[in-house]
């Protein structure tokens, strides 16, 4: 437990000065740079909600899929599920009759990704 | 770039090529774009020699970074001139300078072409739509004119032939590229195993700009006026040009029109087939779409690894690693769609 507020709330604070208070006083030239900047605090701040709430969440959904598609795998709880699902998937050792779960797996995983790098990229 | 920051000597090299008897600067500025070189714009007024009076060129060096994978100033102009030659609209290549005591490096002089070739500011303008057509057209004769050159057809021979196939080629290197770096990218693998199970017959070999896309060319008046940044051109199936700049990736926000955001696939079509004479096959673009979007994936990873390594430091650079997700997306998304269609 750390102090408050918490990473995530500096960062969307921090955000917010340098879109509303500072941006409009900046001149053209440091408007992409400047929205850059903000885009980089966005992505960080929603890391770090994300973090809070589903990291385990996730390597255990990844973890059960790849125990259903009959992978053995380490019981060690930091465990790298996804460097051993991207092996799996270089190595074509996922039975074919896994492949619809797989692509959804991988959607799920993708969308996950992008809630946290650029979620209005999911309704484009 | 010091030696950059004083025209005088480039200047000398081009009035020594020109045979001109005096030359005077009017003008040097450095062209934005372009991250593995520079470029620059040099006005002259010259006296006598072969091209007397106002002129503007662009001087192309290598910049600071550079990527293995690029060729040299060298080889770009030798890639150029052939295809100037062979009636594509490219930059005119003037003269190449390989004497490195003239700047510090080797550097080539064109004429420089008038209009806009950043890819936001393309999209944005709206061309109305018999002007995009045309354009979208013609972007589809000048890939088939460059197409038409071959292997055996063109001294470009410090260019290697993919083995076995250009597709085989491709996924090799990525898959190669992927164990380079840390972070595993299942999706990528995924699509590179996806594009291994599909690969089409192979074409014959075609001299391949391989970054011919939206951002890369200018336009002027709604008219394509020059084919930029040639240093990743290669041997390759000619698709892979017809793939990268079709992919979704770079229609700059403008998903709906198909061809680099700027106008539809029947025109890019309809264009190259009036030059080769034989119809594109659209899943085979499709096919190649795929193959560009993994492409891109990989170079944005190695872009953020640029940062994470410490060789650059660049929020640019940064974020273009945290766009990985997109790109997996949309790959995944068409794999699946093909898939669907296709059975």
């Amino acid at each position: 437990m750390g102090n408050q507020p918490d990473g995530q709330n500096l960062l969307l604070t921090a955000r917010r000065v340098l879109l509303e208070e500072i941006l409009p006083i900046l001149p053209d030239e440091s408007r992409y740079m400047t929205m850059m900047m903000a885009n980089a605090m966005g992505i960080a701040a929603r890391e770090l909600d994300a973090k809070k709430r589903s990291d385990l969440e996730e390597e255990k959904s990844l973890g059960l899929f790849l125990i259903e598609a009959g992978v053995e795998l380490d019981q060690k709880v930091d465990c790298d599920h996804e460097g051993m699902l991207a092996e799996l998937i270089r190595q074509r050792s996922i039975p074919d009759r896994w492949r619809q779960p797989l692509a959804e797996m991988l959607l799920a995983l993708t969308r996950r990704k992008l809630q946290i790098s650029n979620p209005k990229y999911l309704s484009m | 770039m010091d030696e950059m920051s004083d025209p005088s000597r480039i200047a000398d090299f081009i009035a020594a090529n020109a045979r001109a008897e005096n030359i005077q600067v009017t003008g040097f500025t450095k062209l934005s774009g372009g991250a593995i070189q520079n470029n620059h714009a040099l006005s002259v007024v010259m006296d006598g020699g072969s091209c007397p009076g106002a002129h503007t060129f662009v001087v192309r060096s290598d910049a600071p970074s550079t990527i293995a994978a690029s060729l040299t100033r060298e080889q770009e102009f030798a890639v150029i001139k052939c295809a100037y030659a062979a009636g594509v609209t490219a930059p005119e290549p003037l003269w190449l300078c390989t004497d490195k005591s003239v700047i510090g490096q080797s550097f080539c002089v064109m004429r420089k072409v008038d209009g806009i070739a950043n890819g936001r500011q393309l999209v944005r303008q709206e061309l109305p739509d018999s002007e995009a057509s045309a354009l979208v057209r013609s972007l589809g004769q000048e890939l088939a004119r460059l197409h038409r050159i071959q292997p055996g057809s063109a001294d470009l021979s410090f260019l290697k032939l993919p083995q076995p196939t250009a597709a085989s080629a491709r996924i090799r290197h990525y898959r190669g590229a992927l164990d380079d770096i840390s972070e595993p990218h299942p999706v990528l693998e995924w699509a590179l195993n996806w594009l291994e199970d599909r690969m089409p017959s192979p074409l014959p070999l075609s001299l391949c700009h391989c970054d011919f896309r939206t951002g890369n060319y200018m336009v002027d008046k709604g008219r394509l006026t020059g084919i930029l940044d040639w240093e990743f051109a290669a041997w390759s199936d000619p698709y892979e040009d017809l793939g990268w700049l079709c992919a979704r990736s770079w229609r700059f926000g403008n998903v709906n029109k198909e061809v680099g955001g700027m106008g539809h696939k029947r025109d890019l079509f309809d264009g190259y087939a009036n030059v080769t004479g034989v119809d594109v096959e659209p899943e085979r673009v499709k096919y190649w779409e795929v193959m560009a979007m993994v492409r891109w994936a990989i170079i944005a990873l190695q872009q953020a690894q640029r940062h994470l390594s410490g060789e650059e430091t660049s929020l640019e650079l940064a974020l273009t690693g945290r766009m990985v997700p997109e790109m997996e997306f949309d790959v995944l998304n068409q794999c699946l769609t093909m898939e669907k269609t296709n059975g």
